[in-house]
């Protein structure tokens, strides 16, 4: 039987259905487009170039398996990374008070669901009364898919010539080639391979056993009885709320009150060609009553520089390079110089509001440590790590309070994180966390909330707000103030700072939207400029200003504006401006399954420091967010055609073309003239 | 301390002398003070708020600036409504033995309409510094409006010694002006925003918020880019006719700034109207 209190729902829904009809059946066709904005969104917030491509694939699974809103648990929903924790609690209790529910559209009369929120969960997430199934056939019948792109910038940098005469001379040739092939059937049992070549590398020559560079791939199997997950091969894990263990991607301080807070996904294949900071072993987490409990260990080669045998037949190393590269001799010297061990365990107690968790985790590098200490350094950092760690998230009453201790047992170093989501009422939401990680912390894996970089030498208040003041009106903002007890890199003293955000966004109508932001850091820095022995810290100071708006004025078309400026001031009385103008179209053609995007830009900064960090559309797995800084223009043109279901294809040209320049790039990435040029295309296959 | 104190006799700081007490409620909202808060303070931050008390009041301040014992400032204050308006008497004293300043005022507020109100007070302002310094005075004149424009936005504006009076050429008391926004989505919450300028520091930017989390007990926290800069924290409890708001700035040199504030308002017989 159905409760009266659910016809009433229902009845609005239909109404609400009538007037957004539109958007909806285009999102169910075309989830691409949701995934795009969704990681466009991620990825916008942030100013570093990183390889969201477990995000991307984590979402295709959603799309091709979506949750059952029926079935799922705070777990479950939790794969869909973007809704607040508060969304979660408040869809499982809207779930519990009642009853199933009866479609899709019923999200929308969920308290903290607006439509923006139902359109960007909408393809991941479905309503059946099926049940759970794992059968030989769905193994069979998977699905595959393989990608392969390649890569090439058109000029030569100097390091390709054979007249190259400085240090690092390429070994292998120009183009980067990727390779991907994974295999799904439903989430329960998917594999996954993924092979990479490297601009410069050397391919297919001898140099490499494999051929390719880079090689990595794993099998995994999820929910199968007591096994909520097994996997071997390359993975991540994450934990709590980082301090004690987390490699893999995390997201740092963005505008949105929930962005802070963590929530750990325990073990996660590793999809990306990112080439560092994963495991290679096997782990597994087991269900037992209300007790998750997970065993993992790694054990594999890192790159390292070796100074030096010792005795014991112990390499002693002074760096342990991380950027994946080995185009060069020094750079093919360094790999895989080192065994690193990794291994730990996290028992987590889970009830309906209450989730505690334990870790612990052993790290080790098979080698001594000989870096050359930096001022900041007092005393050489250890790589035989134990460390354990204690977090907690609680939900209660519409607030969301998490927090996690994590201790080093080898010198009981302690970092700690406090934080909390409070709705304070239905517009309106702050959130704070507080933080204390000891001057000398420094475990190897983690992502904790932080101003530096790293769960070390700082402490800090962050508060956020989002307010909804009325329809189509969306304001955020932040203050962070942080202090770092002991010097740090290009930092000679302890020193102090603070970040201040603010965002408003105005969603005019469904074909037009503007935000506009505006970003103020203080921090000390060392003065680079001067000439006496002891080098001063004085202040800088960052300003930036921007502008975007987006509009879509034909049904094919949609574009997108950003003016963007910043000014950077430091005491010694330097004061630099920089600018962007951006114009970016989107054509999505009717009749032919072809999309096309292309911006064009010109930006004018003074120098590095007033550089300008803005999201480019790319191809699937692909990720670009350049620095534009000095003065010029850049111009991309990105296509994507799809001329069956199973085959997709892309071609992708970009150049940057600087005023005033004889050569860009230093040492072997040297390109004489001023224009660098890349293209790049993907063909993807499924079936 | 001896650091504190010389950062403050140093000009830059001069300023954070304060010129005003804010009470407990503001302060835990970033040190606002030209919109009024749920509490009667603000009739001595902004005058014109003097207009929404119509009960007779008294109430006692209590900061101490960066935990240092010579930076103590006290406030006594009192409003008494009459009619058509409301009349506010304060005292204030600040410093130690060897440095101290007092104020006392005298001040008035009124509603000229449902939705507006206007406040002016002036001042006698008295300062004393040990050794060779003669003691010197002055007096200032400051005001204010705040007005609804719809039920759940308060927009008020406050001026602060606009002719410029000073003790001395190079002691003075900057002409100061501000003007603050309060908006309240629901009983129990409400955020601020204000920005205000003096003649001789960079404007400030201070933002707050006050929810209650439950009737009595409310919780307040905010942030300020200027004077005194730095996160504040904050908690306040109603208990009939006595308000206890608690305090806490915290300033990442100097660090933090207690502030404590006692109001009470004695039931009478005779209400004014």
């Amino acid at each position: 039987m159905i409760p009266s209190r659910k016809i009433l729902a229902l009845l609005l829904v239909v109404t609400l259905i009538y007037w957004s009809q539109k958007s909806f059946s285009q999102n169910t066709e075309n989830y691409n487009q949701v995934i795009s904005e969704i990681i466009e969104e991620l990825s916008s917030q942030t100013d570093v170039e990183v390889d969201y491509s477990t995000f991307v694939d984590e979402l295709n699974e959603l799309v091709e398996n979506p949750i059952d809103l029926n079935t799922a648990n705070a777990d479950d929903l939790s794969r869909i990374f973007f809704l607040s924790t508060f969304q979660i609690q408040s869809l499982l209790s809207y779930r519990d008070s009642t009853g199933n529910f009866l479609s899709k559209y019923e999200l929308l009369v969920v308290p903290g669901f607006d439509i923006s929120d139902v359109e960007k969960v909408w393809p991941f997430v479905a309503v059946s009364q099926a049940g759970d199934y794992f059968t030989l056939r769905s193994i069979v019948y998977g699905r595959s898919e393989i990608a392969t792109r390649i890569k090439s910038t058109l000029e030569t940098p100097e390091g390709y010539k054979s007249s190259y005469s400085g240090t690092g001379k390429y070994l292998g040739s120009k183009p980067s080639v990727y390779a991907r092939y994974s295999y799904k059937s439903s989430d329960k049992f998917q594999v996954g391979l993924i092979a990479e070549k490297d601009a410069g590398e050397p391919f297919f020559d001898g140099t490499f056993n494999t051929g390719f560079d880079y090689l990595s791939g794993y099998v995994l199997i999820n929910k199968l009885g007591k096994v909520k997950r097994l996997i071997v091969g390359d993975y991540h894990a994450e934990f709590g709320q980082g301090l004690t263990f987390w490699n893999n991607l995390s997201f740092g301080k963005s505008l949105g009150v929930v962005s802070g807070h963590k929530r750990a996904n325990g073990l996660v294949k590793h999809s990306s060609a990112y080439e560092s900071e994963y495991l290679r072993g096997v782990g597994g987490t087991i269900g037992i009553g209300k007790f998750d409990i997970t065993a993992f260990g790694s054990y594999r080669k890192i790159d390292a520089a070796i100074s030096d045998t010792l005795e014991d037949g112990e390499f002693a190393f002074t760096s342990l390079p991380e950027t994946g590269y080995h185009r060069s001799i020094s750079e093919i010297d360094n790999r895989n110089n080192l065994d690193e061990l990794v291994a730990g365990t996290n028992v987590t107690l889970n009830s309906r509001r209450v989730k505690t968790s334990v870790t612990y985790v052993r790290s080790k590098v098979f080698g001594e440590n000989q870096k050359s200490l930096a001022l900041y350094q007092p005393f050489p950092q250890s790589y035989d790590k134990n460390v354990v760690g204690l977090s907690s998230d609680a939900y209660i009453r519409s607030s969301n309070i998490f927090g996690e201790v994590a201790l080093q047992l080898n010198d009981l170093r302690v970092a700690s994180l406090v934080g909390g989501s409070f709705r304070l009422s239905n517009t309106v939401q702050l959130g704070i966390i507080g933080r204390s990680y000891n001057r000398f912390f420094n475990s190897r894996y983690t992502a904790g909330f932080s101003e530096g970089s790293g769960v070390a030498n700082e402490n800090g208040i962050y508060t956020a707000i989002t307010v909804l003041p009325a329809k189509g009106w969306k304001i955020t903002g932040y203050v962070d103030v942080f202090s770092f007890p002991w010097l740090k890199y290009r930092v000679n003293s302890p020193s102090t700072g603070r970040e201040l955000a603010a965002q408003t966004e105005y969603t005019v109508n469904a074909n037009f939207d503007i935000t506009v932001r505006y970003r103020y850091k203080q921090t000390l820095q060392n003065y680079s400029e001067s000439v006496s022995q002891i080098i001063p810290v004085i202040e800088e100071v960052n300003h930036r200003l921007r502008l975007e708006m987006n509009y879509a004025p034909l049904e094919i078309l949609r574009l997108k504006t950003l003016l963007e400026g910043v000014k950077f001031e430091t005491d010694s009385t330097k004061r630099e401006y920089g600018s962007l103008i951006a114009q970016d179209f989107f054509v999505k053609f009717r009749k032919i399954p072809l999309e096309l995007s292309a911006r064009i830009a010109v930006f004018d900064t003074y120098s590095w420091d007033t550089r300008i960090y803005s999201y480019e559309s790319d191809m699937l797995y692909s990720f670009t967010v350049p620095a534009y800084y000095l003065q010029g223009t850049r111009v991309y043109l990105l296509l994507k055609y799809s001329p069956t279901k199973r085959l997709d294809c892309w071609l992708r040209y970009a150049q940057t073309r600087y005023a005033n320049v004889d050569g860009i790039g230093q040492g072997a990435d040297y390109i004489q003239g001023n224009t660098r040029s890349e293209i790049k295309a993907m063909v993807r296959v499924r079936f | 301390m001896l650091l504190a104190l010389f950062l403050l006799l140093s000009e830059k700081l001069w300023a954070s002398i304060p010129e005003k007490p804010i009470g407990g409620v503001g302060a835990g909202m970033g040190n606002v003070w030209i919109v009024p808060t749920s509490s009667k303070w603000g009739g001595l931050g902004n005058q014109a708020a003097l207009a929404y008390n119509r009960e007779f009041w008294v109430g006692l301040n209590h900061e101490n600036r960066f935990l240092v014992k010579e930076l103590g400032y006290s406030t006594l204050g009192v409003q008494l409504p009459v009619t058509p308006g409301t009349l506010g008497f304060s005292i204030s004293h600040f410093g130690y033995s060897s440095f101290n300043t007092t104020q006392v005022g005298l001040s008035y507020g009124m509603k000229l309409s449902k939705s507006l109100a206007a406040g002016v007070g002036l001042a006698y302002h008295y300062l004393q510094v040990m050794g060779d310094y003669k003691s010197k005075s002055a007096y200032t004149v400051e005001g204010g409006i705040i007005y609804t424009p719809v039920d759940k936005l308060t927009v008020g504006a406050y001026f602060f010694n606009p002719t410029g009076s000073s003790f001395t050429e190079t002691e003075t008391l900057p002409p100061l002006l501000g003007i603050g926004l309060a908006y309240a989505p629901t009983n129990s919450l409400s955020l601020m925003v204000q920005v205000d300028d003096d003649t001789e520091t960079s404007p400030s930017l201070r933002v707050g918020v006050e929810y209650f989390a439950v009737k009595q007990l409310a919780v307040r926290v905010g942030y300020s880019t200027g004077n005194l800069q730095g996160m504040t924290f904050g908690l306040g409890w109603n208990i009939k006719q006595l308000s206890v708001d608690f305090s806490m700035g915290y300033h990442s040199v100097l660090g933090f700034s207690p502030q404590l504030s006692i109001g009470y308002s004695p039931v009478l017989k005779r209400k004014v109207k």
